[in-house]
Order: structure tokens, then C-alpha cells, then sequence
């Protein structure tokens, strides 16, 4: 007696399983590369929009260093107090909103601009502004790219379940979201010392 | 029926499911994710405020400045101080992850009372009062014998509260522990007539420096010498300093010296004669002078020093040392050439010193080429005050190898590490036979410690106040300051308060003055007599500006030294002392210094040399960097390990990485065996340091180490020992 074989992937029935796999993998995928970025990582928007590119273009003229300075002890400030942008701002001068909460909440008062910093590193990590700039010699633009000229400030992402900067976490396998390296990455640091030839060791940096 | 979902197709959507979960970040960034998060837990270091504060080291006894970066005042890290006149800006692979040691599996978190018998002996958690009360009772029982206190770390504010402690009981004695940094007190008390006076060494102006097994490169002086030193080796032409290393060894000094002189083991006094001979028979010092000023150098009586060294010709010292007769000659007149120039005679961390005969040999040799007392030389050091006045009752201080065999009853051994290994056998013969009492104020279970019937948790490194005196081989005085920066365990033990305790306990009129001092009491007072010297100078560590102490007001030096500040005396001017003993002041001398110079073992055994870096046996070298060194690279070897010259290896059926048996008179230790062709044949270099698992787990080996086996001398030193070895 000869028994047929039903071909079930030609049958309505076959046809739909295969169809139920295929949807559950783009389902997924979808949700992994297009949902799941934006649910891991939280947004953080600056306190106020500032311009770079107003303050470093030609009208003003600003260099980097005019405002991220360093002290007397050649210790990097970083993020300019308020103070710094007081002798320009004791009144309103820019975008009319933002500025005059510029004034008026900050300048005025003498209250500490809660800038959001997006690289700021685990505390497991040593970062010398002044070893790599004034014994080095790099430039600002070697590790902060075009940030200088930015019109606006982007949004900072942290992790939710971390904590950490998106900015600061090197490449992983399938880096989500997939974006350009910001220069402040372990990779990155390391990848340029090898480059320059720097001696290094866990300890110069995990100190 | 083909329209109807069936179980099937829903097990087709979540294999699709998974399969395209594979292909997205989700896994992987939610396993990287919570990696990351695992490091935020509450023990980690906190997130918060960064602050720097400065202190000194404490894990040896030089004192290095330390710049501490804390996150919400908790120290998270460690580097040196620019400008810091001790460290010069350097912390060691011991001082830069000191703040973690107390997270290491052997620190003792509350006090602890060894019970049983032999090896059969268990650690009991005891408190503070039962055991102040069971050592006040042993130390007022009849029972024969002294009660000792050996401080690791001599000189320091509560090194004279363990001295004022021991004159409120009876036969109170204050021992230092054998160091091979500095210049032996003894020494310069018998040799050179300067009793009390400390001598230094002036690396800075030296421009011939002649070791005799100190590591000069490696770990001896503090890093402000070692850099001065460094520096002095890049001058150029006659300026600069040439380095000629005596040691039988191979050590990272001799491999980075100018010259290395490879003599036997135990040659070196003889050495130190031949070279005193071609000085004085080829006229390259002022005799005259050392007539005049010294009664046994020339006397005539033809048991003088002359006589001595004129027996030890080059081709004589040739057949003892195996250094041939040119390179004698050759190095004395270096000596005599290009000075300054001088001699150090340390040994090494781990085989601890010369033995007196030989250290007055190596002085003898200072003296002939005006090292004494001049620039480029041994120089004075101003005195560092102390926290008492003269005339109050202190113990003096005595010498472990001055104290008779099994006189101590009671025992009590410094939480501070001296940066040194110490045989504990050396220690053991010192105590009573009949239930002697030891008490160990160490912060860890670790070295002495592990011999203790007492544990009394001192805080460590960082955990309480303390301070620092001169540095052994510094030649300027220094003081500073310690501070405390983390939080010793709840239940830690404060040396002083226990000795209050203690002493309250023993006396039935306890002293009021000791039951009040406080350590900050102590410590200001004597900041307040440094500052009644109007002398010196002070380094702040955060301004990094040195200022004349007499520009400073009281309670601006108060407030420097407290922030880590770091005060060091001016230069002595330049003072040969006015009399001199080449000899010592022993009639026997004469003979000892001889048989010391001639010595020969003349046995086919071999010779067990212990050899090792700072930190050797202490708790300070098993830290997170080091097991670098250690552990991962076989940088450095791990104790217990014996480098041995291939032919000497083979010829006793060894082979490189074998586990072999090292036997002495004094017993067998198990080590593992590397060859190393540029190991003298005969000597047996046996590693002491870390062993392959004390870096994270409790070592309760007690009696395996190589120290133990090393022959002790009458005199105190373990240098050499005769020794066999066989594969195991």
C-alpha cells in the first residue's frame, strides 16, 4: 500500500507556519533594532539650548578655552561655572526664551547651570585634561569632534539599567544604537594611544 | 482548518522570535547592560563628590607623599606628590594600591585568641578587655623573663609610647628590629664615637657609590634618592656617579649597575679588606690624619688595622672572593679617584644584615676615603624631636641581636610593617621555652602575625593618625604626618589604648600622665618642638610650595603638616667626626674582624643566600598590582622559589621548574626550582615574598618558608646558610 506524504510547507497550513516564524523574526528584529534602542537608554535634555557655533563663530569669536579653562593648579575645570558666561550675559543678548532664563534663573541668582555632561566616565577612570592637552598637544577637536560648532545640544542617553552615558561605552556586538564613535569610548582612548605609540597599562587610567 | 492557527504555527512564531532575538542587540546589550550595573552596587565606590587629600605612606617606613582621590570621602585611589621631598612625585607598586589592602581576604576584622596545642591551634574571637587582661596578668606573673615590644618602625610618636609603656613595667625592653637601610646605631656608637648621632647617606653628591649588597637600584632609599641618583647617573663625564655592586647574586641591581663584582658568599668582608689594603699600600689616603685621629689604626702593637689589612694582598683577597687581583686594585683607586665617593653596606630585604665585624670593615673603608661626615658621603642628621622630654622615663632602645636568647616572656610585635623580612625563628629564640606570650598588633594575618597567640587588629594603612619620622637612609631629618582617611573595622584595637588599658590593669597607682596621652596630644607636641627650632624646611602638598619653617606661623605648620604636609631640616654642615675606632671598642675585636674576613666554609654543600625586594614578607606586597608581578608575568618570583645555576641544577639531578627539597640544619622547605645561567654556581637565591595564593585567600603556612630554614647566627644574622638540595 502506498501512503502519501502530505508537503507542508506547500499547504495552506505549512504556508502559514512558515509565514508565523518569519513574522516572530522581523516582530523581533523590528523591536530590537528600532523600539529597544529607545527603551533602553533614557533622554536628558540640557537644562537650556546653548549654541556653540554662535559663541566660536566669527562674530563672537570664542575659543574652546575661553570658557573650559583651567586652574591655577593646571587642574581642568571642564564645564565653565555661570560666572564665566556672566560678563556677556548680565542681560538677555541671545535666543530670547532661552536667554532669559539664562538671566534670570542663573546669572542672576548665581545658581550653577545644571549642565548634563555626557561623557562623564565611571568612577573607576582617570581622565587627565591636562596630560592630554598640554603635555600632548591634541587638540580639542580629537576627542570633542565638531562639537564646537553645534547649533544646538543634543539630548544625553543613559542607560537605564547601567546608569552610564551611551557616550562612553565602547563598541559591543551590535552596538545599539549604532553610532558613530564619540571619541570617548575605552576603544577609542585605546585605539589612539596605539596609534601615537603611547606606552599604557590598566593603571594609567584604572587607577 | 488551513486558515485555523494551530499550536505549531505559534511554536514557528517564537522559534522566529528567538531566532531574530539573536540577531538584535537585545541579548547582548542587556548582558552588557547589567555587567556594567552589578558595578553600582552599594559597595562599590559611590558615585558622588571627588575630593583629593594628602597623606604619607605608611607600608614601609620611608614615608612617601600621597595624593588620595576620594569619591564621597572614601579613598579610591593613590599617586605620588610633585615636588614631595620624600617620594619626588612616586609612589611603588606597594604604595599606589595600598588603600586596597584592607579588603584583603587575611585582614583581621576583630581581635582573636589563638587555642590548641602544636599545629593543632584554631583562631577564637576574644574581646579587647579579656585579652588587656589576660596579657596584664602575664605580665605581672612570676614567671622568669622580660616584656618586649619589637617595633617595626622605629622612631615614630607611638614608638615612644611603647618605650614609656615598658618603663612603667619591669624589665621593660624596646626592641628595633634588624634593617638594612640606614646606618646601624651601633655601628656609628662603636666605630665613630657618635653616640646617638643618625647618619644618612648623601646619594645626591656622590660620584662613586661602592654597595655591598643593598639595592641601591631596586627598592633601597627612598624614591627622592633613587631619582636623585638616576639623575646623577645621566651627568655627564667625571660627574658622573658610577655604581659598582658587590653580591654574589644577580640581582636587578647588579644588572644595573656600572660594574658588578660577583664574589662568594660571605667574601665580602675580605673583599672590604683588600680594598683597604691597596688604599693604604699605595698611599691614596691620609694616613697621618687617621693616626691622629684614631687609637687602633696604626698603634704598632701589630694587632691595629693596618696590620689587618696588610695581610689581605689582592692575590690573597683573589683566592677567597674569586675577584680578580686587577679588578681590586682597579676599584680602589676608583674609590680614591673619583670622589666623592662611598660605601653602603645594607644587604638585602630578605637576608637582612652584614654582621657587625663586616659592617665595621665596610665603615673602615668610609673612613679611609673621607666618606665620614662630608658631602657625597655619610653625613649627620640633624636630631627629629620627640613627643617627651628628656628626663621622662623611656626604655631604651635595644637591638633584637643584644637581646639574650629566651629572655622574653611577653612579646608584643608592631602593627607596622619595617619593609623588611624577619625570620620568625630569629624571633622564636628570644621568647622563654615555657609558654611565652606573643601579641600581634598587625592589621593583617600575616608574617609575625601568623605566630601570635594574641591578634590585636591595629587599624591599617589610612585608618588612623599617625606619623612618620627621617627615612634610615635620608640625609636630612623629615616628619610628617597620617591621617586618617577610611574607617578601620568596628572592632579594631589602638595600640596606645590598649597599653592604657594594660597598663591600668598591672599597676595598682596606674601613671596618670601615660592613662591621659592621646596620639593627635603627642604628635602636636612635637610639631610644636619642631617648630620651637625656627629650622628647616616645609612642603605643602597642595600648593606644592617648600617654605623656610621660620616664614611660617605656629598654626600655619600645624595646619600644613595636618594636611599632609612634610617637614625636612636643613643640611648638617659638612663634620668628620673628631675620633674613630677602626676596630671597635672590644679588644676581641681584632680577632672576630679577622676570622670574619677570613672565613671559609670549605664544604662541597651549598649556600642558601634568601633574597628579595621591599615589602619582602610583609602584607604590603600582596596587593592588585602586584600580582602582576608576582603571579601573571613571573616578573618577580614567588617565595619559595630557588634560582639555581643550571650546572649546579643538573649536577643534582634537578631540572628548570621542578619541585625540589632544600634541606639545612635548621630544617626542609619544599620550592620550586628555575634555572638561571646567570646564578653563581653553588648558591641557592631563594625568592622570599608572596606566595602564588596569598594575593587572595588566607595563608596559614607557618613554617614552610625558606626564612625558617635559614641557620640563624649567634649574631642575629641569616645571610648564608649551608644547604642541600634534592628533587623532591
Amino acid at each position: 500500500m502506498i501512503t502519501e506524504t502530505e508537503d507542508t510547507t506547500t499547504t495552506p497550513g505549512g504556508r502559514l507556519g512558515k509565514r508565523m516564524f518569519f513574522a516572530g523574526a522581523a516582530g523581533t528584529l523590528l523591536l530590537g533594532w528600532i523600539v529597544f534602542p529607545y527603551l533602553i537608554f533614557r533622554s536628558v535634555d540640557q537644562p537650556f539650548q546653548f549654541s556653540h557655533k554662535t559663541h566660536t563663530g566669527d562674530n563672537i569669536g570664542l575659543d574652546c578655552v575661553d570658557c573650559h579653562t583651567y586652574d591655577k593648579n593646571g587642574r581642568f575645570i571642564g564645564i565653565p561655572a555661570t560666572k564665566v558666561c556672566r560678563p556677556c550675559h548680565s542681560q538677555p543678548v541671545g535666543i530670547p526664551d532661552e536667554d532669559i532664563r539664562l538671566v534670570t534663573d542663573y546669572v542672576n541668582t548665581g545658581k550653577e547651570i545644571p549642565w548634563v555632561v555626557y561623557s562623564r566616565q565611571p568612577e573607576n577612570v582617570y581622565f587627565s585634561h591636562a596630560a592630554h592637552v598640554r603635555l600632548a598637544g591634541l587638540k580639542c577637536q580629537s576627542c570633542h569632534f565638531g562639537h564646537a560648532y553645534t547649533s544646538n545640544l543634543r539630548p544625553a542617553r543613559f542607560s537605564r539599567i547601567s546608569g552610564y552615558s551611551l557616550d562612553i561605552f565602547g563598541k559591543t556586538l551590535f552596538n545599539a544604537p549604532s553610532t558613530p564613535s564619540r571619541g570617548m569610548c575605552m576603544d577609542d582612548c585605546a585605539s589612539c594611544h596605539r596609534a601615537k605609540g603611547v606606552k599604557e597599562s590598566c593603571i594609567e587610567c584604572h587607577k | 482548518m488551513p486558515n485555523k492557527i494551530s499550536r505549531r504555527d505559534w511554536l514557528k512564531l517564537i522559534g522566529g522570535s528567538a531566532a531574530g532575538l539573536i540577531l538584535t542587540p537585545i541579548p547582548w546589550k542587556l548582558l552588557d547592560e547589567s555587567a556594567k550595573w552589578t558595578q553600582n552596587w552599594s559597595w562599590t565606590p559611590p558615585k558622588g563628590r571627588i575630593s583629593y587629600k594628602y597623606t604619607a605612606c605608611t607600608q614601609c617606613p620611608m614615608g612617601c607623599g600621597v595624593r588620595v582621590r576620594c569619591v564621597e570621602d572614601r579613598p579610591v585611589g593613590l599617586s605620588g606628590i610633585a615636588g614631595d621631598p620624600v617620594g619626588a612625585g612616586s609612589l611603588c607598586t606597594m604604595g599606589i594600591a595600598g588603600h586596597l589592602l584592607r579588603y584583603h581576604p587575611s585582614r583581621l576584622l576583630h581581635p582573636l585568641r589563638r587555642v590548641g596545642d602544636g599545629t593543632d591551634t584554631r583562631l577564637m574571637p576574644i574581646t579587647a578587655e579579656d585579652a588587656a587582661s589576660d596579657i596584664a596578668r602575664a605580665i605581672s606573673s612570676e614567671d622568669r623573663g622580660s616584656v618586649a615590644i619589637i617595633d617595626m618602625q622605629p622612631r615614630r610618636t607611638l614608638s615612644y609610647v611603647y618605650r614609656r609603656f615598658l618603663a612603667l613595667v619591669e624589665q621593660g625592653v624596646y626592641i628595633n628590629p634588624p634593617l638594612t637601610s640606614g646606618v646601624p646605631a651601633g655601628l656609628t656608637d662603636s666605630v665613630l664615637y657618635c653616640r646617638g648621632t643618625e647618619f644618612g647617606f648623601d646619594v645626591e653628591n656622590a660620584r662613586t657609590i661602592l654597595s655591598f649588597g643593598t639595592s641601591v637600584l631596586d627598592g633601597w632609599g627612598t624614591p627622592g634618592q633613587f631619582k636623585a641618583i638616576a639623575e646623577a647617573r645621566t651627568r655627564s663625564g667625571d660627574a658622573r656617579l658610577r655604581i659598582i655592586q658587590v653580591e654574589s647574586v644577580h640581582s636587578r641591581t647588579a644588572q644595573l649597575a656600572d660594574e658588578w663584582i660577583p664574589v662568594k658568599p660571605g667574601t665580602e668582608g675580605a673583599l672590604a679588606l683588600g680594598l683597604s689594603h691597596v688604599l693604604l699600600a699605595e698611599g691614596l689616603c691620609d694616613t697621618s690624619k687617621l693616626c691622629e685621629h684614631s687609637a687602633d689604626f696604626d698603634d704598632g702593637s701589630g694587632r691595629s688595622f693596618t696590620q689587618l689589612a696588610k695581610r689581605f694582598s689582592p692575590a690573597y683577597v683573589t683566592a677567597k672572593t674569586a675577584t680578580p687581583a686587577e679588578k681590586i686594585v682597579g676599584i680602589a683607586r676608583q674609590l680614591a679617584t673619583n670622589k666623592p665617593s662611598m660605601v653602603v653596606f645594607g644587604g638585602n630585604p630578605a637576608g637582612g644584615p652584614f654582621n657587625l665585624e663586616e659592617q665595621i670593615l665596610f665603615m673602615d673603608l668610609n673612613i679611609l676615603l673621607g666618606a665620614v661626615g662630608t658631602k657625597g658621603g655619610l653625613v649627620p642628621r640633624g636630631e627629629l624631636p620627640g613627643p617627651f622630654e628628656r628626663n621622662d622615663r623611656l626604655v631604651d632602645e635595644t637591638q633584637l641581636a643584644d637581646v639574650p636568647d629566651h629572655s622574653i616572656k611577653v612579646l608584643m610585635t608592631d602593627g607596622a610593617d619595617s619593609g623588611e623580612a624577619i625570620p620568625w625563628t630569629l624571633i622564636r629564640r628570644k621568647l622563654v621555652t615555657n609558654n611565652p606570650i606573643v601579641i600581634s598588633f598587625a592589621s593583617h594575618l600575616a608574617g609575625a602575625a601568623r605566630h601570635a597567640d594574641y591578634l590585636l587588629p591595629s587599624p591599617g594603612y589610612m585608618e588612623t593618625t599617625g606619623d612618620l619620622p627621617s627615612p634610615a637612609s635620608a640625609s636630612s631629618a623629615s616628619y610628617r604626618i597620617t591621617r586618617q582617611l577610611d574607617t578601620p573595622p568596628r572592632q579594631f584595637v589602638e595600640p596606645i589604648e590598649f597599653l592604657k588599658r594594660a597598663a591600668a590593669m598591672i599597676a595598682a597607682h596606674p601613671d596618670p600622665d601615660f592613662q591621659s596621652m592621646t596620639m593627635e596630644g603627642l604628635i602636636k607636641k612635637r610639631i610644636d618642638r619642631i617648630f620651637s627650632r625656627h629650622r628647616g624646611f616645609v612642603f605643602d602638598p597642595e600648593s606644592r610650595e617648600t617654605k623656610k619653617l621660620f616664614e611660617l606661623p605656629h598654626s600655619s605648620l600645624r595646619d600644613v603638616m595636618e594636611r599632609g604636609g612634610c617637614w625636612t631640616d636643613e643640611r648638617t654642615r659638612s663634620m668628620p667626626p673628631t675620633q674613630f675606632s677602626f676596630l671597635g671598642p672590644d679588644s676581641a675585636a681584632f680577632d672576630r674582624i679577622a676570622s670574619a674576613a677570613e672565613r671559609d666554609d670549605g664544604t662541597a654543600t651549598l649556600t642558601l643566600v634568601p633574597i628579595g625586594t621591599r615589602g619582602a614578607g610583609t602584607i604590603a606586597q600582596e596587593n592588585t598590582i602586584m600580582t602582576k608581578l608576582y603571579r601573571e608575568s613571573d616578573l618577580m618570583k614567588t617565595g619559595n622559589t630557588v634560582s639555581v645555576n643550571p650546572v649546579t641544577g643538573k649536577e643534582r639531578g634537578l631540572t628548570d621548574g621542578a619541585v625540589a627539597v632544600v634541606t639545612t640544619e635548621s630544617g626542609s622547605a619544599r620550592v620550586t626550582v628555575r634555572f638561571d645561567a646567570s646564578g653563581m654556581p653553588g648558591v641557592l637565591e631563594a625568592s622570599v615574598g608572596p606566595t602564588p595564593g596569598s594575593f587572595d585567600r588566607v595563608e596559614h603556612r607557618n613554617d614552610e618558608t625558606i626564612l625558617q630554614i635559614c641557620k640563624i647566627e649567634r649574631n642575629s644574622t641569616w645571610r648564608l646558610t649551608s644547604a642541600e638540595i634534592f628533587p623532591a
